[in-house]
């Protein structure tokens, strides 16, 4: 299964509450400069994992900053 | 039927701000809050070991329940971090609390899941060996192992005991209990060469994923939901762990208690200390524990009030 942007800003939707601004959320820009820290990382890739089958093994997790860089990874 | 008659605690009175480490570590006001949860950790002095936790432990539970230590038959300590390799912790915490020679003394090595696994372990051995009165210390200051300069565990990790009476006169006796353990996950919280290494994503995911089927398992055991259990105590890994244990069981927040801003995370000791301020609460009938970490190992039991 291919995941789409749509995919990942719906996880992130579900599982972070209250300090990310959707509207204005870049998938270019790293998603630590725009309010979804180290932890709320892990919840997002555990999510990926769970929902869609996907792991994100610990040394790929530092590299991986952005939405378009989730949806490099995964759908490679 | 032996159980859960009083608990004794001791916390150091040194402590670190986490506050004053927000520049090193790069991190505000509301990771420290809200996403660790832990605004300063205690250090045990230069001059204490885990053994004199444990003994100061005692001693306040001795002033807690009021009983003499001659009465006391066994004495069970888990730690990860004796005062020596050899010998056992509880021989060295018995000789310093001048304990009767005909009290069985013995150690647990296990870390986070250790209070629960340890509860189990002596009243096991109590009601095998038709004993009365025991105490279950916990005490593992990790301090000992901490790398100053690592993010993961130097704002986390607090210097605590607790001393956990064991008797025939309960005030919480436990149900059922759960165990389990992944090994093959050893690496993920370490101690290699003197310093403590933990693997943040090792172990999030480890807890996010067993700890709310373990608990979904020993709740089907118990004939309970998660709406009939009074309180969840979960082991006080970081607050983040915790709510997110919290919202995938869907448990109401005033349910699962979250107490550990001004100490930190004291390993074996943290599921205890919750417990020593719930014994008083009438209201609290059925309490659920579940401890998890090092190992990595897991167990949870099922409390109720007499």
């Amino acid at each position: 299964m291919k995941l789409t942007e749509e995919n990942i800003i719906e996880l992130l939707k579900k599982e972070l509450t209250g300090h990310v601004d959707f509207k204005t959320f870049k998938n270019d820009i790293p998603m630590t400069d725009q309010g979804v820290d180290s932890l709320d990382k892990l919840t997002l890739f555990l999510g990926i994992e769970e929902h869609y089958g996907i792991k994100i093994e610990e040394e790929d997790i530092d590299r991986i900053n952005t939405v378009n860089e989730i949806l490099a990874f995964v759908n490679k | 039927m032996l159980g859960i008659q009083n608990i004794g605690t001791y916390l150091p009175i040194d402590t670190v701000s986490n506050y004053d480490l927000k520049e090193k570590f790069e991190m505000d006001d509301f990771f420290i809050q809200n996403k660790i949860g832990v605004e300063s950790v205690t250090r045990k002095s230069d001059d204490e070991d885990s053994s004199d936790l444990g003994v100061k432990a005692y001693r306040n539970l001795q002033e807690k329940a009021g009983f003499a230590s001659e009465e006391l038959e066994c004495l069970v300590v888990v730690t990860q971090n004796p005062d020596h390799n050899i010998p056992h912790t509880s021989a060295m915490i018995h000789g310093k609390l001048d304990l009767p020679e005909s009290c069985a003394s013995f150690d647990v090595s296990l870390g986070c899941s250790g209070f629960v696994y340890g509860l189990s372990v002596i009243t096991a051995f109590m009601t095998q060996n038709g004993m009365k009165k025991g105490v279950l210390i916990t005490a593992d200051p990790y301090s000992k192992v901490l790398d100053t300069e690592d993010k993961n565990t130097s704002l986390l990790f607090g210097d605590g005991a607790t001393a956990t009476l064991i008797s025939d006169t309960p005030i919480f006796t436990s149900e059922r209990f759960t165990f389990g353990t992944s090994g093959k996950g050893y690496e993920g919280l370490i101690c290699r060469n003197g310093q403590l290494f933990m693997s943040g994503h090792a172990i999030f995911n480890f807890a996010a994923k067993i700890v709310p089927k373990d608990v979904k398992k020993l709740l089907e055991q118990c004939n309970h939901s998660t709406d009939s259990v009074d309180r969840f105590v979960f082991h006080q890994g970081s607050k983040y762990i915790v709510d997110t244990l919290r919202k995938r069981l869907r448990i109401a927040e005033e349910k699962v208690p979250f107490k550990i801003n001004a100490y930190g995370n004291t390993v074996s000791s943290s599921i205890p200390f919750i417990l020593a301020d719930m014994l008083e609460d009438t209201s609290i009938n059925t309490c659920l524990i579940s401890g998890f970490g090092v190992g990595l190992s897991w167990s949870s039991a099922l409390l109720k009030r007499l």
